[in-house]
């Protein structure tokens, strides 16, 4: 019954998000100041963000301006931070 | 007759934000707010230097904050339609309403008496700037509840016509959650959660301007609907609800 | 193929709500990123002391929790009210995980001398975190309500769309803190 209700894309996208935040935490925890493996990880925590909005929130199979808006937070929100690492 | 007084009021709302942003802003120039950080004699000397604008300002608003009062009294009303007699919740809006020009107006008297006397003890000015800026920027329990009420209220409204559109519910519950912070300044002397800060000061005024626009353009529609209703009433010959 | 009609997860106005607030985030974060721009050092040397295990468990156990309540908004929409029930309880208890685990960490902090007023990085850290903790105290509220909603037997489209738009500011709040979590325990 519930077992049957797990095996659906939010699982397989659950795994992902594991898996991605583990290589993040191993390659985050020791880097110094002002360094490439960051901007690495801000893409990363995006692309996590990114699988939250469009499979646990559904917005995959939503309107096309609720989906279109989500996708464009995800991609200023890397951008502004991606930019204030490397350039402020 | 009733649609003109109401929409009016509603609207008066509107003229009062930009009348108090002028009297804080243009006039008394303690928007952007000073800091919390400063030495009592640098807030005497901002006190004694624009004593005279910062008087002005807060006097005005000591005498025009009421303006904002039969805005919320229509507020109150259409809650007390949803509710269908005057009950809890009608009630709440009431009382809180009653304590919301009070916000601005005791702590315009403690901003006006810190100007006062510039020739007394820093000290005792900084105490009372304290004071306004306390009340002003901390006191936001009394308004989040009543939009928090406003947002419940909307959301069980369970009517063929609701007075207020579903998303409603959703953008009250924003502006309260935004509101919050600003309790924190009593913590903080600088930061975001200070008098002057990002968080506890310029995004709640933000938010604050936006929501009563908004609601003024939802009462005025409110307004619409219930005027409707009571077209649709007199035509079946119905009596009127009690008030 | 047919593609299936579009389909708002919630009711329209609650995406009012939910951008709002991931639009605000995002200011909190940009001014985050502002503050650590002006101090680079320090905030590196401060996040070393934050307790990192904390922060990747919390991070694990909000993903795990959102799989629980994406599965049973499902469960709910096929009428499996029991499997439904369970895994909202299941989330629940993550929720209240984390929240467990957040106040361990804050009284580590703050007994090892690292409070609001130490520096920039602590004022921030203490204050990012708390409002999301803010959202997540609001969240296992939305959850118990979830809880209520999952036991009846029909749900209307309202109610139904009530239900998904609860379980969107659940994924929110993960969402939140998928962000915070990289910005203050990896990246700065």
């Amino acid at each position: 019954m519930t077992f049957s209700l797990l095996r659906a894309r939010s699982t397989a996208v659950w795994l992902t998000l594991v898996a991605v935040t583990l290589v993040s935490w191993a390659l985050g925890e020791d880097h110094g100041v002002g360094s490439t493996i960051a901007v690495v990880v801000l893409v990363l925590a995006v692309v996590k963000v990114r699988f939250v909005g469009l499979d646990f929130m559904e917005l995959r199979t939503a309107p096309l301006i609720l989906h279109a808006l989500f996708e464009a937070y995800c991609i200023v929100l890397w951008m502004v931070l991606t930019g204030m690492y490397l350039w402020l | 007759m009733h649609v003109t007084i109401e929409k009016a009021a509603a609207w008066l709302g509107v003229a009062m934000l930009g009348g108090f942003l002028v009297m804080f802003w243009f006039i008394a120039g303690l928007i952007p707010p000073m800091s919390p950080a400063l030495t009592a004699e640098q807030t005497a000397r901002i006190y004694s230097d624009h004593g005279l604008r910062i008087r002005i300002g807060l006097a005005l608003m000591l005498l025009f904050c009421w303006l904002f009062t039969p805005f919320l009294a229509l507020l109150s009303r259409q809650v007390r339609r949803i509710e269908g007699y005057w009950g809890v919740m009608s009630l709440t809006q009431v009382m809180l309403s009653v304590t919301f020009p009070f916000g601005f107006a005791v702590c315009a008297v403690f901003g006006v008496a810190a100007a006062y006397r510039p020739e007394r003890n820093p000290d005792v000015t900084q105490a009372l700037s304290d004071l306004f800026w306390f009340i002003f920027v901390g006191l936001v329990g009394p308004l989040i509840m009543q939009v928090i009420i406003l947002a419940f209220c909307v959301f069980i409204d369970r009517r063929q016509v609701p007075s207020f559109p579903r998303w409603f519910v959703y953008f009250n519950i924003w502006y309260a959650m935004l509101g919050v912070p600003g309790c924190a300044i009593y913590l903080f002397k600088t930061g975001p959660l200070a008098w002057n800060g990002m968080f506890a000061f310029w995004i709640p005024l933000t938010v604050f301007g936006i929501w009563m626009i908004v609601t003024a353009i939802m009462l005025t529609r409110a307004v619409d609907v219930e005027a409707a209703e009571r077209k649709a009433r007199a035509a079946n010959r119905e009596w009127e609800p009690a008030a | 193929m047919i593609r299936p009609a579009p389909h708002v997860p919630g009711e329209p106005g609650v995406w009012i709500f939910l951008f709002g607030d991931m639009v605000v985030f995002g200011v909190f974060f940009a001014t985050f990123m502002y503050q650590r721009a002006q101090a680079p050092e320090l905030f590196d040397a401060s996040r070393h002391t934050l307790n990192i295990a904390i922060g990747l468990t919390n991070t694990l156990v909000l993903l795990t929790s959102s799989l629980l309540v994406v599965t049973a908004v499902r469960a709910i929409r096929l009428s499996q009210r029991g499997a439904a029930q369970l895994m909202l309880a299941g989330a629940l208890v993550c929720g209240l995980i984390f929240i467990g685990l957040k106040a361990v960490e804050y009284t580590g902090k703050v007994t090892a001398g690292h409070v609001p007023t130490q520096n920039n990085f602590y004022l921030y850290f203490f204050i990012l975190t708390g409002l999301h903790l803010f959202h997540v105290l609001i969240g296992v509220g939305v959850l118990i309500l979830l809880m209520t909603q999952a036991r009846r037997r029909n749900l209307t489209a309202t109610r139904m769309a009530v239900v998904e738009g609860g379980g969107c500011f659940w994924h929110l709040v993960d969402l939140l803190w998928i962000v915070l979590f990289a910005l203050l325990y990896l990246v700065s």
